[in-house]
């Protein structure tokens, strides 16, 4: 069995001179729930898109299923579901309809995937309805039933969530909690609502500026800062020296208003308090945060990090 | 390739698009039919209420049949790639070629269908309500939809190919139409004086057909003769050749 499900080896695509990818690596697992996290024009549709052949990569391998090549990647997207930017469907044809094409372009015998797949993301009361008379969280819905048609080993989702309602954020989320553990689909999905991919997610891809600049897993991330401190102080200069010099390994961030962020702080309050005292450095705030996905994320693009 | 040209059939079947287009191209020959009886009833001994006067006004313009094919394309493609239709074609792993290729099997099929029920329905309609009379018959109608067949094939794939290439439609007819009316109009003129750019001039459609005479007197198609007709397919193929490359070459790098 192949190690990845999905590879890219220094993927780069270029627009003229926009580099809108930028010697790009990631691995996603058999199995894995992958993340996809960045800015608005980082790159993750572009990723996506070149994964699902919509575009060819300036420079770079990708590989799926272990395959490469054009003619093996397109007998491998056989394999994929996807959603890209927006759901894609014939509006003037019902729900139903739309399955069915899809199933017949598939080459998905029987009719019985199409009952299954709308009943699973909650659009077989509504099967016989026009698409283009839905709202935007049933089309939402279709285009994830078009991808799950005749049950893919991976699913690519371009901000699945977008344009749900509540109820339907956690129905999706279980529904690929669902997929991901009871039918072992992989999946790979964007979004920079990253609450929702943290509780979603088991690893992730952070991408800026159309470059990778982290892949990391779940447990790596939870045990790399699984909680950080903040410290306000009345002298931040004195008491990053004082840092500097007696905790030398403790990673720290200045913040405004006179805050010093400890991430993943390796002693006790107490020790912290006590350095600030001994060099008569006032204490006047402290507290202990979790650290979240969007911290990590944060962190990531920007600050000054010391050690 | 199979299943995309079985699932588009699906969706061309079970879309108004045909039945409205199909509807279109049956209407316009019993329409002109129609109407030109009902001035029979006013004016007995109209002039033009006679087979040979409903019939060549396709057979005096073979271009119609470049037209339809146009319009046939639009209708059935157009908003495919706005829907994102031709996405999902893609991600389910079926070459850009392939989709080419599939399209202009649909359309032909579709089109050949049309073209047969609405020249029935041409010359039923004309045999049953106008006076049988005139050079031009139904046989000349029937023989022009046969010689011209490649060049409106070879009509059907560049508008597939302009289709493809301009994400607005304005836009790819007015690229259809520099390709098959504008620009052997240009070439025409300028092999007045050079005598290279007339020959190749005169093999484009729109030239090779305006020498004809058919009229109310008279009905010598190009196709009449030998040489005509071989000109006719000949016109043909080599427009289905060149449009057929430059589709392919075009599609594969073709980005969504």
């Amino acid at each position: 069995m192949e190690k990845y499900v999905v590879e890219t080896r220094q993927v780069t695509k270029s627009y003229g001179s926009l580099l809108a990818l930028d010697d790009v690596s990631i691995h996603v697992k058999r199995g894995e729930i992958y993340g996809l996290i960045g800015d608005n024009g980082a790159g993750k549709t572009t990723l996506l898109k070149a994964l699902t052949g919509h575009i060819w990569p300036t420079k770079g391998k990708i590989c799926l299923f272990n395959q490469q090549g054009e003619k093996e990647l397109e007998c491998c997207r056989k394999q994929i579901g996807a959603v890209i930017e927006k759901p894609g469907f014939f509006p003037y044809l019902s729900v139903e309809k739309n399955l069915e094409y899809c199933r017949i372009l598939k080459g998905i015998p029987g009719k019985d995937c199409i009952e299954q797949v709308l009943r699973l993301v909650g659009l077989w009361d509504r099967r016989k309805s026009k698409c283009k008379e839905l709202s935007m969280g049933m089309k939402q819905r279709i285009g994830l039933a078009i991808a799950m048609i005749g049950e893919p080993q991976l699913l690519i989702l371009d901000e699945p969530i977008n344009g749900l309602d509540p109820s339907g954020i956690i129905e999706f989320r279980n529904l690929l909690h669902r997929l991901n553990q009871e039918k072992n689909i992989t999946i790979l999905l964007s979004s920079h609502i990253l609450s929702e991919l943290q509780q979603i997610a088991t690893t992730f891809g952070f991408l800026s500026k159309g470059m990778l600049i982290e892949e990391i897993s779940i447990t790596e991330l939870n045990e790399k800062c699984s909680n950080y401190l903040e410290i306000t102080v009345s002298d931040i200069d004195a008491y990053a020296a004082m840092l500097d010099q007696c905790f030398p390994d403790e990673l720290y961030k200045i913040l405004p208003n006179h805050v010093v962020q400890l991430s993943c702080p390796k002693r006790n309050i107490e020790e912290y308090s006590q350095l600030a005292a001994s060099h008569g450095i006032l204490i006047t705030g402290l507290e202990r945060h979790q650290y979240s996905l969007e911290d990590h994320y944060i962190n990531l693009k920007g600050g000054s990090n010391h050690a | 390739m199979l299943n995309y040209v079985k699932s588009e059939f699906y969706r061309i079947i079970h879309s108004p698009t045909l039945y409205v287009v199909g509807l279109c191209f049956i209407a316009a020959p019993l329409l002109l039919n129609i109407m030109l009886y009902c001035f029979t009833l006013y004016q007995p001994d109209f002039p033009y209420s006679t087979t040979s006067f409903s019939y060549s006004n396709i057979v005096a313009n073979p271009m119609t049949f470049c037209f339809a094919a146009l319009f046939l394309v639009f209708a059935l493609y157009e908003g495919n790639e706005k829907n994102g239709n031709l996405k999902n074609v893609v991600t389910s792993g079926i070459s850009r070629k392939k989709i080419f290729m599939g399209q202009i099997v649909v359309c032909l099929v579709v089109s050949v269908i049309i073209l047969i029920i609405t020249v029935s329905v041409y010359i039923f309609s004309a045999q049953f309500l106008l006076k049988v009379e005139g050079p031009v018959t139904a046989m000349d109608l029937v023989v022009e939809s046969l010689a011209v067949t490649p060049i409106a094939v070879a009509a059907l794939i560049l508008s597939i190919v302009v289709s493809m290439i301009f994400e607005k439609s304005s836009i790819g007819i007015i690229y259809w139409l520099c390709i098959f009316v504008f620009v052997p109009q240009v070439l025409f003129y300028i092999g007045i004086k050079i005598d290279p750019i007339r020959e190749i001039a005169l093999w484009m459609p729109q030239n090779l057909f305006s020498g004809m005479q058919v009229n109310q007197s008279v009905c010598t198609p190009i196709w009449a003769t030998q040489n005509g007709l071989s000109r006719c397919l000949i016109s043909g193929f080599i427009g289905i050749a060149i449009f057929g490359i430059v589709g392919v070459f075009s599609s594969r790098k073709r980005e969504l």
